[in-house]
């Protein structure tokens, strides 16, 4: 065979840093350009433009290796489990396809983003999500693979939002979130392969999972289907896709459709062709799995087609139609790779190369959709296709290139879409030879009907954006570099169309070399005629159905409606079921959370209650303890204070017992001392009695001497008297005489005066006697009377009183 | 002669910031600047010394030291492993990084004089808990920490702060009692509680099964581990962001060591298994990662926000030891490496934006990833190793992790760490979203909402280098062939696995 010739053997394995180079040279560029890129604005889309022809020419570099065989470069445990680059066929011309896609595109980016107003992120975030794309073909085990594929996902997420309005930011979301939950179930993937098989490596695995269940398996291929079909936009996954493109400058859609969803493609065509599959040729149990899966995969794919095809035909929007384009497309793919599949063992080749020829071919004429798309818009500025029309006439260049790109993809003989198609049709019409059955032959039938579809929508765009009444739009001019890549990507189209035997042999049947394909159906493949008989009627028989569908359409104008919001497979099942998780499990988190929250504050808040009803009667008994003990407290303080008032009683008994004692023994020595002046009194008293008595027996002595003297005085007086008396009588009777010859005269004359003269004298000396009273030395017995002595005793008294109290006075 | 320096090296290692505390705590009162110096010098040098016996363990060595028993079977001892050491140093060095962040960050803070001593005590009790030799020795620097950590919770003397303190007083005093019963019945099981005599308990029973559930409930509430994470979510957000960084970085794994010890060292895998008791622990986990995950998806208070996920992630830890076998083991000792560097930055990055905004609330972050795009880089790289997106170190633990899940035959649990590594992504992504391309959108709609002021400028360099370095380390540890970090976890892992003996 040609192709063995022409490439070196799977099992040589050539080491070498060009496929690092060629994945981290993107990457570095992108680093440069940001950093750059915040001066030189203008600048910074041509140095992109360059470095996207030096990753392209980096990947052509890939071919001299690989004419020797595998390019292989291990980083041995990076990550704990080891990031090994491996390039066979398949990965070049996966990679070959998005290096053109990138490098054509950005070319053309660095002019057409002016209309975009330069948006700082592009060009590095291009870059980088070109990096990471070729990280994910050209790696040789799926970790690394997942690793660029999530790479991926947050770098393209930039590229989404370039426009940064409200409908970018909400796409961008979408598909960020789609992406991250894409790759978790891819994750989930791959854990189980490892688990089940101990490896990662992208090989034939079937053998080490022969132990695994069906069911188990299924899930396996399913977590990795729906993986990578978010990716590609497989049917019930696609819905990020339209918003996504339709709220995103061509470039990013261009880049997107042309080469990032082929990385979905591709890793679908890894898991289910090579790693489920066994490495061995022999017929055994180990295809069964693959057999069953591809059968569905082929269903899933159909459905892709016709339901893209069938929304494509009532866009109003471009870029909405080119993208619901893109998932038709992509369902021609699912379909060659699960006819692939389900032919196992016999034409699987059939379907294999057609799958991969169609995606080498979608790139070339989606990419040049959308560029010229975004020369409309450039152009014109608008996309709506109500607003555009006549465009044939002002852009007759554009209009040439747009029906290049529409026959291409609507398989008309000639052209690139053609033969894939074909190779797909025949992939499925050998499945029909082989298995028979109704569903296979409505399974063609399908795929038919799907393809005549393809011709309706783009002829449907033509008319309304090319023929027509003339948009009133202004019109601008382009510079030649927009077109500059269109003439590449017709060129790829056309040396497709009429020499596929080129690509078909030397490069998509040479590469499956890394597959356990069947000689014979790749020999088949080989020997097919693609201009014989059937295939070109096959062709025709399309093209009439198209025509048949469409003229009653565009009769009725059925293209004008718009369909229903709710009328899609986001609004009736993604958006309820993501509202379902996002309900059951926040909801339900929040309402554990608050519950266990309310169970810990309700134990608490009980807890609590309890403590307060047993503080309360701890209180109650509190107080009547304290009551009691106040009572008692206070009884103890009355008895203290009786206590107090005995003791003080007692003191002051005491003292004033004391002081009675005192006073008593001072009275004591008082009386003692009155005592004993008493009796010194007594004593002196006596002493004076006795002097007393002396003096009075010297009294007596003197009053009887005085008496006798008185006495003899009293006599002598009495003889004077008698004398004065007889003189007085002899006087008296001369003077009778006298007095009666008087008596006539004087009548009366007092008698004695003499005698009274005498009594004065005693009394005189009686009053003498007593003056001196107090004087008791004088005091006689004569002198003496009761009122003076009782005088001399109170007095007597009232000295010992206040003798007495002056010493207790003086003693307080 | 070695080996009398390796015995000293931990009682010096967790002594020396406890003293320097005190000596913090009195420089003080003389001047800020020698107390700030003071304390990243003290967990610097804490570090070091951590590290310094690196050598001596890497031969195989356990420095093991009873300094005094009070009974026999049961004293103050120190013993270093390699799981005490991998935990210690990761605190260190994420204590360190927080210290040097701590100057710039408490300068416009009050109570600093309050806050350093506290601090490096309290990464000297943490030591402590690491480095201890038997159970009383961990279960006094248990509490101790744990109380100390308390006065970091109500820094803010805020009416929530000193709620959700209280709060996470009284949950932390009964985790206390139920440790302390714990060890008081493996104490009578068993009649030591040492580390170092091989596994402990041999038997199941009431008793041992009554200890099992102290030692979670006591263990688990430091962990915040389902249904006794209540205080987590209210204490980790009102603290100091540094505080909170460590918090949830570091002291959440506290609780992660006492289980990985009373599961390997305590009991063993074969009993454990036997008797089913880490079913209890995987129903739980699986509890507490979900919650966590579909809980911090609809809180609007960044860290709070984070708070939860730390919920979430704890519950990664917990599912990672109860699926009892090596590589579960190797994914749970580096996911512990791993989320306290992530959580780290991420508290750390929320910090320094809170610092210079003063804003909390997601919404109000639009653009700011422009306005400060260092410290939200690490803050994207650290959300991104979260969600568990190669090549960063959360999914080398997460796949780690999946990996023994399987091995013990256990997709559920895989399905379940996707599920929350979902429920990370939805609610990282949008943060990541608004802080880097938000905001323009605004502007054309004409309306400006509660927004980021104008003249914002990145946090001061003492603030954005630790938490640079920590988003470094996220993609290093990721990255890097045969990293530091996932060298000792296997070491840890495979020690673990043969019951704690090397």
């Amino acid at each position: 065979m040609a192709a063995s010739e022409l490439w070196g053997e799977a099992t040589n394995i050539v080491l070498s840093w060009r496929p690092v180079a060629v994945v981290l040279f993107p990457m570095t560029a992108a680093l440069v350009l940001a950093v750059l890129g915040v001066k030189k604005k203008r600048h910074i889309g041509f140095w992109a433009a360059v470095a996207g022809c030096i990753t392209f020419l980096l990947v052509l570099s890939l071919l001299p290796l690989l004419r020797e065989g595998v390019v292989e470069h291990r980083f041995a445990d990076m990550m704990g489990l080891g990031l090994m680059f491996r390039v066979d066929l398949l990965g070049f011309i996966f990679a070959f396809l998005m290096s053109l896609a990138w490098m054509l595109v950005l070319v053309y980016a660095s002019h057409y983003l002016q209309v975009e107003g330069f948006p700082v992120f592009y060009f590095p975030f291009a870059l980088l999500t070109l990096g990471s794309c070729l990280g994910v073909v050209l790696t040789g085990d799926l970790v690394s693979l997942f690793l660029f594929f999530e790479l991926m996902t947050f770098s393209s997420f930039v590229l989404v939002i370039t426009r940064r309005d409200r409908p970018a930011m909400a796409a961008g979301k979408l598909y960020l979130y789609m992406g991250v939950a894409g790759g978790l179930i891819l994750l989930f993937g791959i854990f189980a392969i490892f688990n089940a098989a101990g490896t990662v490596e992208i090989a034939p695995l079937m053998q080490e999972l022969a132990g695994v269940e069906k069911t188990g398996l299924g899930i396996v291929f399913g977590c990795f289907f729906i993986g990578f079909g978010i990716k590609a936009g497989v049917v019930p996954l696609h819905f990020w896709m339209p918003k996504a493109y339709g709220a995103g400058p061509a470039v990013v859609n261009a880049l997107s459709s042309g080469a990032m969803i082929k990385a979905g493609v591709y890793g679908i065509l890894r898991v289910l062709l090579l790693i489920l599959t066994p490495a061995s040729l022999e017929w055994s149990e180990l295809y069964s799995f693959a057999l069953s899966s591809g059968y569905w995969v082929m269903w899933i794919g159909l459905l892709t087609m016709v339901a893209g095809a069938l929304l494509a035909l009532f866009q109003g929007h471009i870029m909405r139609l080119l993208a619901f384009s893109s998932i038709s497309q992509v369902g021609y793919m699912i379909t060659g790779l699960g006819a692939a599949a389900y032919l196992l063992g016999a034409e699987e080749a059939m379907g294999y190369s057609g799958a991969v020829l169609h995606a080498f071919n979608h790139t070339l004429y989606k990419t040049a959709f959308f560029l010229i798309a975004g020369i409309i818009f450039y152009r014109a500025g608008t996309l709506e296709l109500g607003k555009l029309g006549g465009l044939a006439k002002k852009m007759p260049l554009l209009t040439a290139f747009f029906v290049l790109a529409a026959l291409g993809i609507a398989g008309v003989p000639g052209l690139n879409g053609y033969i894939s198609k074909t190779l797909v049709h025949d992939a499925l019409l050998e499945a029909y030879k082989l298995y028979g059955g109704w569903d296979i032959y409505l399974a063609e039938k399908i795929f038919v009907a799907g393809s005549a579809l393809t011709l309706c929508y783009y002829l449907k765009f033509f008319q309304k954006a090319f023929l027509g009444e003339e948009t009133r739009a202004r019109i601008r001019s382009a510079p030649w570099l927009l077109y500059a890549p269109l003439f590449v990507l017709g060129l790829f189209m056309l040396v497709v169309g009429l020499q596929p035997g080129f690509f078909v042999e030397d490069f998509v049947l040479a590469s499956t070399y890394a597959f356990t394909f069947e000689p014979y159906g790749i020999e088949h493949v080989a020997r097919l005629d693609f201009f014989s008989y059937q295939p070109l009627a096959a062709a025709l028989t399309v093209i009439i159905t198209a025509v048949a569908i469409y003229v009653p359409l565009y009769r009725w104008k059925l293209f004008d409606r718009e369909l229903p919001a709710w009328f899609s497979v986001e609004s009736m099942l993604m958006l309820p079921a993501a509202r379902l998780f996002y309900q059951i499990l926040c909801r339900m988190g929040v309402t554990l959370d608050h519950s266990v929250n309310r169970l810990y504050f309700g134990v608490g808040g009980k807890f609590l209650k309890f403590c307060r009803y047993v503080g309360s009667f701890d209180s109650n008994l509190d107080s009547f303890f304290e009551q009691s003990s106040r009572k008692v407290y206070r009884l103890m303080e009355r008895s203290r204070e009786l206590d107090d008032a005995l003791n003080e009683a007692y003191e002051k008994t005491g003292s004033t017992a004391r002081d009675f004692a005192d006073r008593s023994s001072r009275l004591d020595g008082a009386l003692n001392r009155a005592y004993e002046s008493t009796g010194r009194a007594a004593r002196g008293l006596a002493d004076r009695t006795a002097h007393f008595d002396k003096a009075l027996d010297k009294t007596y002595a003197a009053t009887g001497r005085a008496a006798r003297n008185l006495a003899e005085k009293t006599t002598r007086f009495d003889r004077a008297l008698d004398k004065t008396y007889e003189s007085s009588s002899k006087t008296a009777q001369k003077l009778a005489g006298k007095t009666l010859r008087l008596e006539r005269v004087e009548v009366k004359e007092p008698a004695p005066t003499a005698a009274p003269d005498g009594r004065e004298k005693a009394e005189a000396g009686d009053r003498k006697g007593r003056r001196p009273a107090f004087n008791p030395l004088e005091w006689n017995i004569k002198n003496i009377n009761f009122d003076q002595l009782l005088m001399v005793l109170m007095l007597g008294i009232v000295i010992f009183i206040l003798f007495y109290y002056g010493r207790a006075l003086v003693d307080l | 002669m070695e080996a009398v320096f390796y015995n000293f090296m931990p009682i010096w290692t967790v002594m020396f910031p406890i003293f320097m505390s005190m000596v913090i705590f009195i420089i003080s009162r003389r001047s800020e600047k020698l107390r700030d110096g003071l304390s990243v010098a003290t967990a610097v040098v804490t570090f070091f010394s951590v590290a310094a016996m690196y050598p001596y363990l890497a031969a195989g060595n356990i420095i093991d030291y009873t300094i005094f028993d009070i009974l026999p079977g049961l004293g103050v001892s120190v013993r270093v492993d390699i799981l005490s050491f991998s935990l210690a140093i990761i605190s260190s060095f994420v204590w360190m990084l927080v210290a040097i962040y701590s100057i710039d960050y408490m300068s416009h803070e009050h109570g600093g004089d309050r806050y350093y001593p506290i601090f490096i005590f309290t990464l000297g009790s943490c030591l402590g808990i690491f480095m201890a030799g038997d159970f009383f020795t961990l279960f006094i620097f248990f509490e101790l920490m744990s109380l100390i950590s308390y006065v970091l919770v109500i820094h803010e003397e805020t009416r929530e702060a000193l709620r959700a303190g209280y709060k996470y007083l009284i949950m932390t005093i009964i985790g206390g009692l139920a440790l302390f019963f714990a060890i008081i019945l493996t104490f009578e099981l068993a009649g030591t509680v040492s580390l170092s005599q091989g596994t402990l308990i041999t038997a199941a029973g009431t008793l041992p099964f009554l200890a099992f559930l102290s030692f979670l409930v006591g263990f688990g509430m430091k962990a915040g581990m389902f249904p006794l994470h209540v205080w987590l979510p209210d204490a980790h957000p009102v603290a100091p962001s540094p505080a909170s960084a460590l918090l949830s970085g570091i002291m959440l794994k506290t609780g992660a060591y006492g289980m990985l010890r009373v599961l390997f060292t305590v009991f063993n895998i074969p009993l454990v298994k036997e008797t089913g008791w880490d079913m209890i622990m995987l129903v739980l986990a699986v509890i507490t990662i979900l919650l966590g995950s579909a809980v911090a998806l609809t809180q609007e208070d960044l860290k709070r926000r984070l708070a939860y996920s730390s919920v979430g992630q704890m519950g990664y830890i917990i599912l990672g030891m109860a699926l009892l076998n090596e590589t579960a083991l190797v994914g749970d000792v580096f996911h512990i490496f791993s989320h306290a560097l992530m959580k780290s930055t991420l508290f750390l990055a929320a910090g320094a934006i809170i610092w210079k905004t003063g804003l909390r609330n997601i919404n109000d972050l639009q653009g700011i990833g422009k306005k400060m795009p260092v410290t939200m880089g690490a803050f994207t790289i650290a959300a991104l190793a979260m969600i568990g997106i190669p090549p960063l170190n959360g999914f080398l633990s997460k796949w780690t992790l999946a990996l023994g899940a399987l091995e013990a035959g256990a997709p559920l649990y895989v399905v379940v760490l996707l599920i929350s590594s979902l429920l990370n992504g939805l609610y990282y992504l949008p943060i990541i979203i608004a802080a880097f391309f938000g905001g323009e959108e605004e502007e054309e709609g004409g309306h400006h909402g509660e927004g980021i002021p104008f003249n914002i400028q990145e946090a001061a360099h003492r603030m954005v280098i630790p938490v640079a370095i920590l988003g470094l380390a996220c993609i290093v540890f990721g990255l890097m062939p045969n990293n530091f970090a996932f060298e000792l976890s296997l070491r840890t892992a495979s020690f673990l696995i043969n019951a704690g003996m090397p």
